[in-house]
């Protein structure tokens, strides 16, 4: 696995505020009925947590989980790990109707870090989302659109965020991003 | 049919709209007793996945069926021609002969010290292994099958080219033989489609008059008298002119490509009768003034037992 190359290959920018290539990140699709015992035990023994309630996720360094859709879960685990995963999780769930794919390889990963209404600011630009701290807490993720392509988003504490997109459009959204955090741009919408 | 198909084998597979029409073809492949992997047009794999959803989500709600989209996941490779299995026996790792991985079967491995999921599968009618790896390592395994495949003059080919190998191969091409007006039965596919099946999306849409219609333009080999490539899109001419003075048209081009393997211009079309009308000479006024006359012809033009993909 050590010749494994993230879609934007470490990629940094500097700007209103700091876009960076997340890395690696092993990440599950596990499809079930979510309130099902069997699967909740599965989510637990992955990700050490909970299935989430609707929109909410939650992410410590690099393991996880989030609430995609009403049988929908990402799961985050680290990037080595998934393949193994997977195997454990589908012998955990055998019998149970779920699919279990490893998507780690699909996905750009990107974070936005620096001023908290800064870096809600350059999302807000290119997303349909209102990015108030009140509407949009940490623990909250968005399935929404990036400029033109679809994207994952959440706050993932104070002056973070992290976007989730298809690998193939990795490049075009970090560059949107470098582009409406070009220094000079803020419009100072949220309080920093 | 796919609910018959093994584990570990691959089949060619047809979807066709509610109204019949072709909409994408490919390979799927059987995983294990519960899963299946559809291949679709590399294009159509998101217009594919919703249109699984939607129909799982809308209508069919109570079986007990998840689709996920791993396109993104994977790099997929082909390694294509005579040489295709010398290059991944030198990678080393997994049998590749054709005793133990034959055509239309899949296997899981490692091969050069990357784990890799290989199908015997073609879209250019030769021996031809697509490799399919996680996409953060499609970078590595495609440098390891340069290095490997140098001394076998490997080299990258692009969609043109395989456009011309699979016209050659008279195998169609989702937006080139399709428009969504086609149905499979205009490409001679009747051989795809289930006779067995109760129902499928399309069956009774086929069923219809106009599609029944023995006037429906069908599938040839169109081959010009003299050797040149027919204009895409041309429109095959017929006797009289209609109600706005123009020429009545019976046929017309799907693809058109010059053949550096028969060193002549080969060509697909759909035309009145076709199939009834081997040998029989057509004309297909070009915009350059030119008139080109095309034979009718099998739309198979080289290799036509499929020897080529099965060794």
């Amino acid at each position: 696995m050590s010749n494994a190359l993230s879609a934007l290959g470490g990629a940094k920018f500097d700007g209103l505020v700091k876009v960076a290539d997340a890395g690696l990140q092993g990440m599950i699709t596990l499809r079930g009925n979510l309130a099902d015992a069997t699967l909740q035990q599965a989510v637990k023994a992955a990700t050490g947590q909970a299935v989430p309630d609707q929109r909410a996720m939650v992410l410590q360094g690099d393991t996880g989980v989030a609430w995609m859709s009403p049988d929908e879960l990402l799961l985050f685990v680290p990037y080595a790990q998934a393949h193994a995963c997977v195997a454990s999780l589908r012998t955990a769930l055998a019998g149970t109707h779920h699919i279990v794919e490893n998507v780690s390889d699909a996905r750009a990963f990107i974070t936005l870090s620096g001023a908290d209404g800064l870096v809600r600011e350059v999302l807000a630009k290119v997303v349909p989302v209102d990015m108030d701290p009140q509407q949009m807490p940490a623990g909250q993720m968005r399935r929404t659109k990036l400029a033109q392509v679809a994207a994952a988003i959440w706050m993932q504490g104070t002056g973070e965020a992290r976007v989730v997109c298809f690998r193939s459009v990795g490049t075009y959204a970090f560059d949107v991003l470098c582009t409406v955090a070009a220094p000079g741009s803020a419009v100072g919408f949220f309080a920093s | 049919m796919l609910s018959n198909l093994a584990v570990g084998k691959c089949r060619y597979g047809l979807m066709c709209s509610e109204n019949g029409f072709l909409m994408d073809d490919g390979v799927v492949a059987r995983i294990d007793e519960d899963t299946w992997l559809c291949h679709t047009t590399t294009g159509g794999a998101d217009r594919i996945h919703a249109h699984m959803e939607d129909w799982l989500q809308c209508e069919w709600w109570d079986w007990k069926v998840y689709v996920t989209n791993v396109t993104e996941q994977l790099a997929q490779i082909a390694v294509v021609g005579p040489d295709a299995r010398k290059v991944l026996e030198k990678l080393g790792g997994m049998d590749v002969s054709k005793q133990a991985l034959p055509f239309m079967q899949w296997a899981d491995g490692v091969l050069g010290g990357i784990a890799v999921r290989i199908y015997r599968i073609s879209f250019s009618g030769e021996l031809s292994y697509e490799i399919a790896v996680d996409a953060g390592q499609g970078q590595a395994l495609w440098d390891k099958l340069q290095e490997a495949g140098a001394e076998f003059g490997v080299m990258p080919y692009g969609t043109e080219a395989l456009h011309v190998l699979r016209a050659e191969k008279g195998f169609i091409m989702i937006g080139d033989e399709t428009d969504g007006t086609v149905i499979p039965q205009d490409l001679n596919l009747h051989w795809a489609i289930s006779k067995k099946k109760a129902d499928f999306l399309g069956k009774r849409a086929q069923e219809r008059s106009h599609m029944t219609d023995p006037n429906r333009w069908r599938l040839v080999g169109l081959e010009t008298l003299d050797g040149s490539v027919l204009p895409d899109g041309a429109y095959a001419v017929a006797e009289g002119h209609n109600a706005n003075g123009q020429r009545n048209v019976q046929g017309r081009v799907t693809s058109t490509y010059y053949s550096p393997t028969l060193d002549k211009g080969i060509a697909m079309g759909l035309v009145l009768h076709g199939p009834e009308r081997m040998g029989e000479v057509i004309d297909f006024p070009g915009t350059d003034g030119k008139v080109y006359k095309a034979r009718i012809v099998d739309p198979v033009f080289f290799d036509k037992d499929g020897e080529k993909q099965n060794v």
